[in-house]
């Protein structure tokens, strides 16, 4: 199990989303992807996203206004 | 209300992001009261504009024969003063209620400018969003929303020319953006 990270700061959705898609098809089965993102709405846009995938998903506040999204493939 | 109830309100309503739906029952509501009181419909994107003519008048450029202003008689507007123009105080509304939201929730922070893509991508975007609203005499809230809101072919015309220009520009985003 890898772990990857995403730094996905300062961009606006839609493109945290479409970053964390491709950014999972490097990724094997049951690697982790940490998405931060400093945009709130990627907290639903990307749970939304890749609601079809079931990836199981978890959000964590890293500070003020900054967040990681962790998803496990 | 005990302060457990305090936290869960504020945790739901302030901290958290509300449905879509919630957030058109407001916006619906807040463009009735915006038709009862300035008895015109909804649309700001051309205070941009205002903000221009009004910068180039004061440089003493003259821009009464300018097409853009004189057409639909936007001349008018500059009559007003800075703060009468409806479509200034919601832009100015807007960024307000933005910030306090974003206060309020413990999330607002001076965002770095992440690298020389994203300038070029948002001068290049707000460029085009801009002129393009100015072609169009408004933006997806005065040329779309506002003239389906009164039965105007207009609006679905725009609605569906978005629709292929957001198709383009997704394509465009994703081919040399991500």
């Amino acid at each position: 199990m890898a772990i990857y990270f995403l730094d996905a700061l300062g961009d606006m959705c839609p493109i945290p989303a479409l970053k964390a898609e491709k950014k999972l098809k490097d990724l094997k089965e049951g690697d982790v992807l940490v998405v931060e993102s400093d945009h709130s709405c990627a907290m639903t846009s990307i749970p939304n996203y890749l609601k079809k995938r079931k990836h199981e998903i978890t959000i964590e506040v890293v500070e003020e206004g900054i967040w990681q999204i962790k998803i496990v493939k | 209300m005990n302060s457990q109830n305090g936290q869960g309100f504020y945790s739901k309503y302030i901290k958290g992001v509300w449905p879509y739906w919630l957030g058109a029952v407001f916006l619906g509501l807040l463009n009735v009261l915006f038709l009862y009181f300035y008895h015109r419909f909804w649309s700001f994107s051309a205070a941009f504009a205002y903000w221009g003519g009004w910068l180039f008048q004061e440089l003493g450029v003259s821009i009464e024969n300018w097409p853009y202003f004189n057409h639909y008689k936007y001349i008018g507007i500059f009559k007003e003063t800075f703060f009468e123009n409806t479509e200034t105080l919601l832009v100015l509304g807007m960024i307000g209620g933005a910030l306090l939201s974003a206060l309020a929730a413990g999330e607002f922070r001076i965002r770095k400018v992440k690298s020389k893509k994203h300038v070029y991508f948002a001068l290049a975007g707000g460029f085009l969003m801009g002129y393009g609203a100015r072609l169009s005499f408004g933006c997806n809230i005065g040329a779309y929303l506002s003239a389906i809101g009164s039965m105007s072919l207009h609006g679905w015309i725009f609605g569906i020319f978005t629709f292929f220009g957001a198709l383009v520009g997704s394509k465009i985003l994703i081919k040399y953006f991500l």
